[in-house]
């Protein structure tokens, strides 16, 4: 008796709930005595509603069936229930939203950078037909080369300078 | 067994056959809510809606496990729903203590008054408690079989029990009373 009273104090003491459930645990399991202060099934029993003392429930089926709806009494009821249609529902939508985001992804970090234009602003030399001068001498020497092509212009302009 | 035959009847079409597992498991699942809840309005629509989400989940039933259990474990988070709405309806309005008797055994009463004061034992358990117990009691539960009831572990169900059983027995020796079936 003098031993449960301690245990009752440190059960009122300890500051959480899981601590208060270990000791008890722990301690009801191994302590005969303290089981014995314990409600009895039988005990318990009085206290309880039984399965006698619920009464008459014949309004209790129809009621379910009544809830269940025209369609479940006739035995359609659908393939997916509410909560399944929810997360059919639920999946649907978090599948698009990764395929928007992978999709703003890919655009933003894989798409090709556009081709530069060139300094004077006419089309890209990929966009016209290469001009290639190998090798220009000016009086049997090396020559400077340079070759220019006016905005908007398919004329391209290959001036060759003598080296001083 | 016979719960999986009829669940399977259930999901071939067969309505009507789940009204066999209703009137099998109506009564005690009816005294578990009253217990639960207190009273029995309030228990017969947890029930009723228990039932109507069962039957629109059976195909989610996992057949290895026990259908009892899983048909609890639905009743009592039914009723812990309605509790928690009635306590925030409690809170808009007013709030309702309610006072000791201070009657027990020793005194003659009749089973309305037993009734009345069984409730107000019951109140002093936490709603997860009364289930535990109420379980452990009238229908056998084993600590295990209430854990998968509440959907915790077998040693916080155990826990949930022992303190059902002090905590009403406390309260018994603090009233000096004591539980008399006669």
């Amino acid at each position: 008796m003098g031993h449960s009273i301690l245990i009752d104090f440190i059960y009122r003491i300890l500051p959480f709930r899981a601590w208060k459930g270990r000791l008890l645990r722990n301690h009801m399991e191994s302590c005969p005595g303290c089981r014995k202060r314990l409600v009895s099934r039988e005990e318990a029993r009085l206290l309880l509603v039984q399965v006698d003392d619920v009464g008459d429930l014949d309004r209790f089926w129809p009621s379910i069936k009544e809830k269940l709806g025209e369609k479940t009494r006739k035995g359609e009821k659908s393939s997916f229930s509410k909560p399944a249609m929810a997360k059919i529902w639920r999946l649907a939508v978090a599948a698009v939203t990764v395929l928007l985001i992978a999709a703003a992804v890919n655009f933003w970090l894989f798409r090709k950078p556009r081709p530069e234009k060139s300094l004077q602003g006419g089309p890209s030399p990929a966009e016209t037909e290469q001009v290639q001068i190998h090798y220009v001498k000016i009086d049997n020497e090396p020559a400077q080369t340079f070759i220019f092509q006016p905005r908007d212009s398919n004329i391209i302009i290959v001036w060759a300078g003598k080296n001083i | 067994m016979e719960d999986n035959d009829w669940i399977t009847a259930c999901l071939r079409g067969n309505g009507e056959e789940f009204k066999k597992i209703v009137d099998k498991y109506k009564a005690s699942a009816m005294a578990v809510a009253m217990n639960i809840l207190g009273n029995r309005e309030d228990a017969e629509d947890a029930c009723q809606e228990t039932f109507i989400q069962i039957f629109r989940n059976l195909e989610h039933f996992d057949a290895r496990l026990s259908f009892r259990n899983w048909l609890y474990a639905i009743l009592f988070h039914r009723c812990l729903d309605v509790l928690k709405k009635k306590r925030r309806f409690r809170n808009l309005t007013s709030k309702v203590k309610n006072e000791s008797s201070g009657r027990f055994a020793t005194e003659a009463y009749n089973p309305e008054e037993k009734r009345h004061l069984s409730q107000h034992i019951l109140k002093q358990l936490s709603p997860k408690e009364r289930t535990a117990l109420c379980l452990w009691a009238n229908e056998g539960f084993t600590a295990v079989e209430v854990s998968e009831v509440l959907r915790c572990s077998a040693s916080t169900a155990r826990v949930y029990l022992f303190n059902a059983r002090r905590k009403i027995r406390q309260f018994l020796e603090k009233s000096h009373g004591t539980l008399d079936p006669h």
